[in-house]
């Protein structure tokens, strides 16, 4: 057909696509071929039911029968009026403005004057939805605009302070007149299907984000692909608020990192601080802990333990040799006998590399980690890590008392120490890389 | 090495009074950290009258490390791969539920009970774990016929 137009969307001109790509107005290349659909029989038909003919029309193509000049009064004059007879249903307009008047919206709803009565109105909600959505992705700037993503007409133009917003866009959500173009009808596609739920919806942004970066020379954006959920997550989280992810993807490099916490590839128990080892209590064995015996053996050389011998004792009450559960407690920090942790009296998970065993009787020691603690209070994402950590792994920090949850995770561990303040504090420096810093 | 006093002293133990159907020795005298086991298929097992070969290999970081076992014999188990190296799929000998404390011997025991009563929920063949759930005399049947072949079982 070679009344296929062209729109601006630069300065909103229209012209016939056989006057070239670029805008005549303006010079711009940002520009739109505008398709005129073929024509249907459906217009032949006595009885027109422009609407009834649109949803039954086959969704391969939604924009088959979408006909974006049918407001337009110059329409008649193509001589092609698929919908433009107006006489047969009642066009009704609405314009949705947001509170905040950055942005509007607008639906035209078709009633088909059939016998039945019956409406094919298509319900506004989802493009409004979609729309509101469209408008938020390009509110944050978080990716170029895109006239193809959400279908929905103006979003370009929706800050009435644009200097490029087109006069004709201005008029409409000003005067609540449908003047003219309108190349992105909210009538289109959207009323074929019923997206009710979040799910559709995601996918829908999934599947024109594809698109988009499928087109590619869209930018480093675009070409960079990036998931729609991180998108969405990113924006969710502008003040990162919340520990949740929103893609496979994020929850992997989640996981990892915590498996990376807990001692590498292995998911035994993380070792014990040394500071810890060293002050577990040591005692001659006495009769009470040979079980009436003479003589009893230590479990991890099964060598013979007899009276008097000093072995040390877990809080668990099991006994070892003190070189033996030394080697064992650098790699662990459980009893190797019942698994219970070596500061399993106090009952609230210490001892973990998150939470070391605090030493009564070691003053330096409490005092630098409540320095490390503070340091790190301020880690948005940390505290947030430690309860997602021990929700994975309750045997890695069961419990944490109030006053550890005030300290943020607590002491670390000598190794994770200096990796988190290597790299800048591990979940939350990942999540300010990924997400940008906003804090 | 506390290790190599340890292991000795379990080898020891192991070959002076060896847990039923199991006998032990070194594969290389030289090695202690590489043994040899022959363990008889229980009865009431489809792989009663076979001798199976398993190979238990020690770390040096024995007993903090936990051994690994593995079938020389092919054999036809839910928990046991079915591939060239037969690992065998232990809860206790998983790095993160081993315990110093425990002892070769209970491996090994723990092993052989396993063949009696396999383990489909904690499986490594999927497959063979579906049989053994939905079609127990099919599974007997090959388990059997595996023995028969490959364990060397006269019957």
């Amino acid at each position: 057909m070679d009344s296929d137009r062209m729109f601006c969307h630069a300065c909103g001109g229209v012209w016939l696509k056989d006057g070239g790509l670029t805008c005549p107005h303006c010079e711009s290349e940002f520009t739109e071929i505008i398709e005129i659909p073929p024509e249907m029989p459906s217009e032949a038909s006595p009885s027109p039911q422009p609407q009834a003919g649109s949803s039954s029309a086959p969704r391969g193509n939604p924009w088959r029968d979408h006909n974006p000049w049918e407001q337009e009064e110059s329409y008649s004059a193509q001589g092609l009026g698929l919908f433009g007879n107006a006489s047969s249903g009642y066009p009704s307009l609405r314009t949705y403005r947001s509170p905040d008047g950055r942005f509007s919206f607008s639906s035209t709803t078709f009633e088909a004057g059939t016998a039945s009565g019956q409406r094919n109105d298509p319900s506004p909600i989802v493009p409004m939805a979609l729309e509101t959505f469209g408008a938020m992705l390009r509110d944050v700037d978080f990716m170029e605009p895109n006239p193809r993503v959400y279908r929905g007409y103006g979003e370009e133009s929706l800050d009435p302070n644009s200097s490029t917003a087109p006069d004709w866009l201005q008029d409409d959500h000003l005067t609540g007149h449908h003047p003219g173009l309108s190349p992105r009808n909210t009538n289109g596609p959207q009323s074929n299907r019923n997206p009710m739920t979040i799910t559709e919806i995601m996918d829908a942004i999934r599947a024109d984000l594809g698109t988009q970066s499928m087109r590619g020379g869209r930018g480093g954006r675009g070409a960079a692909a990036p998931n729609p959920l991180s998108i969405l997550s990113a924006i969710l989280n502008m003040d990162r608020i919340g520990d949740a992810v929103y893609s496979q993807e994020a929850l992997d490099r989640v996981i990892e990192q915590l498996i990376e916490h807990t001692g590498g590839a292995s998911t035994a128990p993380p070792a014990a601080s040394q500071t810890a080892i060293q002050s577990l209590p040591r005692k001659k064995v006495d009769k009470e802990m040979l079980g009436g015996e003479s003589k009893a053996e230590c479990t991890i050389c099964l060598d013979n333990v007899e009276l008097g011998t000093e072995v040390t004792v877990l809080p668990c009450t099991h006994w070892f040799h003190f070189s033996c559960i030394e080697a064992w407690l650098t790699q662990n920090n459980t009893c190797p006998h019942c698994r219970r942790g070596i500061d399993s009296n106090m009952g609230n998970g210490e001892g973990t590399r998150e939470n070391p065993v605090v030493v009564q009787d070691s003053p330096e020691q409490s005092a630098s980690r409540r320095r490390h603690s503070s340091a790190r209070t301020s880690r948005s994402g940390r505290s947030s890590l430690s309860s997602l950590q021990s929700r994975l792994s309750p045997r890695l920090s069961p419990r944490r008392s109030p006053e550890r949850e005030r300290g943020q995770g607590g002491q670390p561990g000598p190794r994770e120490l200096s990796r988190s303040e290597g790299n800048g504090g591990g979940f939350a420096s990942w999540f300010s890389n990924r997400f940008g810093n906003s804090t | 090495m506390g290790s190599i006093k340890r292991i000795s002293k379990e080898l020891s133990e192991l070959t002076e009074s060896p847990p039923d159907g199991i006998t032990v020795e070194l594969a290389d005298e030289s090695n202690l950290y590489e043994w040899k086991i022959s363990m008889e298929g229980p009865e009431r097992s489809p792989y009663h009258n076979g001798i199976f070969h398993v190979k238990l290999s020690l770390p040096t970081e024995y007993p903090f490390k936990p051994p690994t076992v593995s079938f020389v014999t092919k054999i036809y188990h839910p928990n046991i791969t079915n591939d060239d190296k037969g690992s065998m799929c232990l809860g206790m000998l998983r790095a993160d539920e081993w315990k110093p404390s425990s002892k070769i011997a209970a491996v090994l025991e723990f092993a052989r009970q396993l063949l009696a009563e396999p383990m489909p929920d904690d499986a490594v063949e999927g497959r063979i774990a579906e049989q053994y759930k939905n079609d127990n005399g099919r599974y007997e049947e090959v388990a059997r016929e595996w023995t028969r072949k490959y364990a060397g079982a006269s019957q």
